[in-house]
């Protein structure tokens, strides 16, 4: 076997320019198939990586409602749901698969807050004390909240980075007041998130277009919380699982968890916001229309194919004499066969070996040039030869079954 | 006895009809042999030629060969039996012009399964043999006429054949070289090879020890009436 594989190298070598034009339906189809299939994976990576942030491995953990989210805000805790108590909280911390557990309130776009004249467009969070840690978030400057700021109620906020370059316009925010549906509120910290994906800001435009969409965020004590609104509104459950591949687990059993023990009305559920979900979902639609590419990427695989089937006809006929002689020596049909189609094999393997090659540096070369996110796959490559060398098995076949057929007086004294 | 043949016919389909190339031909020969076989073209020499070494088989009669009923045998044992029985010695040499004289020679080997090393030893012996030690790496293209019809000749004996069978062995060969030729299949003779060889020249027949005559597919012993009507 291995020594047909050299022979079948000798031939391919003997006869360059041929089998190289041969090989290239083959170059051409596997190139663009490993392209796709990077640009793919990396599309899908990034996707990933976008949704679940840059490794807090953060799930929440919502109140839902007959299937649908509750509307958290403005509203009471419904009947039958029990407010999570810091002890319950940090029961969860127990749960398999569960790194920590924070719990907050938020509000989006709330309006009842104003440095000054300038109302604050963004998210207000209630949070408790692991919510910094937990959510990647560092001080900036200024200082974090204090164990006696929650004991004792302390209207203090901290500000993100956003909201202290939008609201306070670049001053140092430290020491200012917010007024917050009308209680003054001082800033003592600033805050940014560490590790969050980073925009991809090229121009202005970009630039007013990240800023006008995403708001910035304040966060109090929730112990202050009922300050200014009320006590008993929903609280999420902000989740890190021990590894991103435990996020799904993790947020499951605190959900669970806290339906066994806070809920009293079977209307009612908590449900983890599962983003590894989302990413699949999002994954599967950039997966479908590359899929059909290829399928396209397929039809040049196949028109290689049937120039590797035609070529090798050629050679069998070439190479009559050959074949006579070598029956008449005593070489049996299935050695013939197992010599052309080993050649075929050999053809077609070498071409999806230089397509793997090749389909890498395009993708390369689109990454670099165009910004495509590209991961390479290194089982899809190994298919990807495989598939060649099938190509090579099932096109070479005829040409094959023609060579191990001929009459051995025929071939000998074929010219 | 190695070869025995018995009212051996061939028939070829022709058109809506038959032709009957062969007609009850019988033939013996021993070990040690050395035979002549002398017709005109399309006298049913090369279909004889085909039948004995096992290329073809034929529309009725028995042949045995060695201890095998070729009538009787696939394709594959056909093979087997060309494989380990006969040593052929063609024309036009045959030899494959990408390999060196060497791997020539080897190639009945390769379909024994031999392995590498003890098919080069083999190759090696039998190109000595030949007188062509020298030549081992050399390919077709970089060897004479005569050198190529050697190699081929160390390729028929190198598997320890019964049975070397040539076909007109000193056709393409300049008379110098056909006379080398000759000689070493006297020498091969000598040394208890079995050998059938075709041929139309009287010259190269005399090597034989005896000479058999086919004539419109009939095969007659050797004889002057004979050889007349063949001139």
């Amino acid at each position: 076997m291995v020594e047909n594989i050299v022979l079948s190298f000798q031939g391919l070598w003997s006869h360059k320019f041929r089998s190289f034009l041969t090989m290239l339906g083959i170059i051409i189809g596997i190139s663009s198939i490993i392209t796709i299939v990077s640009t793919i994976k990396g599309t899908n990576e990034q996707i990933k990586e976008n949704l679940i942030g840059a490794g807090n491995n953060v799930v929440t953990v919502k109140l839902m409602q007959d299937g649908y989210e509750v509307d958290m805000q403005y509203a009471p805790l419904p009947e039958g749901v029990s407010v999570i108590t810091e002890e319950t909280r940090a029961a969860l911390d127990e749960l398999e698969s569960v790194e920590a557990t924070s719990l907050y309130h938020q509000r989006s776009w709330v309006e009842s807050v104003y440095y000054k004249n300038s109302a604050f467009n963004g998210e207000l969070y209630g949070i408790d004390e692991n919510y910094f840690s937990i959510n990647g978030y560092r001080l900036n400057y200024g200082r974090n909240f204090l164990e006696s700021d929650y004991e004792n109620f302390r209207k203090v906020v901290i500000v993100d980075m956003k909201t202290a370059t939008k609201l306070f316009e670049g001053k140092n925010p430290i020491g200012e007041v917010l007024e917050m549906n009308g209680e003054p509120f001082t800033v003592v910290g600033v805050v940014s998130q560490s590790n969050t994906a980073e925009p991809n800001i090229q121009t202005v435009e970009d630039y007013w277009m990240y800023m006008d969409t995403s708001a910035g965020a304040i966060f109090v004590p929730d112990s202050t919380w009922p300050i200014i609104y009320r006590y008993d509104e929903p609280q999420y459950v902000a989740v890190q699982a021990t590894s991103t591949d435990d996020m799904t687990a993790a947020g499951n059993n605190v959900a669970e968890s806290l339906n066994a023990t806070q809920i009293q009305n079977t209307m009612y559920a908590y449900k983890a916001n599962d983003i590894l979900e989302q990413a699949a979902h999002l994954q599967s639609l950039s997966e479908s229309t590359n899929t059909q590419l290829i399928w396209i990427a397929g039809i040049s695989l196949l028109v290689g194919g049937i120039g590797v089937m035609n070529i090798m006809l050629v050679s069998v006929t070439e190479r009559t004499k050959e074949i006579g002689l070598k029956m008449a020596l005593g070489a049996r049909q299935k050695v013939i066969l197992g010599q052309f189609l080993t050649e075929a094999a050999v053809l077609t393997s070498l071409g999806g070996f230089l397509g793997v090659i090749c389909g890498i540096g395009l993708a390369q070369m689109l990454s670099k040039v165009m910004g495509v996110p590209v991961v390479y796959s290194i089982p899809a490559c190994v298919i990807a030869v495989v598939f060649s060398m099938a190509i090579g098995i099932v096109f070479g076949l005829v040409p094959a079954v023609k060579a191990s057929k001929l009459n051995p007086i025929e071939a000998l004294r074929h010219e | 006895m190695i070869l025995e043949m018995k009212d051996i016919c061939k028939e070829f389909p022709m058109g809506k009809g038959v032709t009957k190339v062969l007609n009850n031909v019988s033939l013996t020969v021993n070990e040690g042999d050395y035979l002549a076989i002398m017709g005109p073209s399309g006298s049913g020499k090369t279909t004889l030629m085909n039948l004995i070494g096992c290329l073809d088989t034929p529309t009725s009669g028995s042949y045995i060969l060695g201890d095998k009923d070729i009538t009787t045998c696939n394709g594959n044992q056909l093979a087997d039996v060309r494989n380990q029985e006969i040593g052929f010695v063609f024309q036009s040499f045959n030899l494959l012009p990408k390999l060196t004289a060497l791997d020539n020679v080897a190639l009945p080997l390769v379909y024994r399964g031999m392995k590498k090393e003890d098919r080069r030893e083999l190759a090696k012996k039998a190109l000595e043999t030949v007188g062509l030690a020298e030549r081992v790496d050399y390919r077709p293209d970089q060897l004479s006429g005569g050198q190529c019809q050697r190699v081929a000749i160390a390729r028929a004996i190198v598997g320890n054949p019964k049975l070397l069978l040539a076909d007109e062995p000193t056709g393409a060969l300049d008379s110098a070289s056909g006379k080398q030729v000759m000689e070493l299949f006297a020498q091969l003779h000598e040394n208890g090879s079995t050998i059938i060889m075709i041929t139309h020249d009287q010259n190269i027949a005399d090597y034989a020890e005896s000479v058999k005559f086919i004539k419109d597919g009939v095969l007659s012993e050797g004889g002057a009436d004979n050889e007349a009507d063949n001139e």
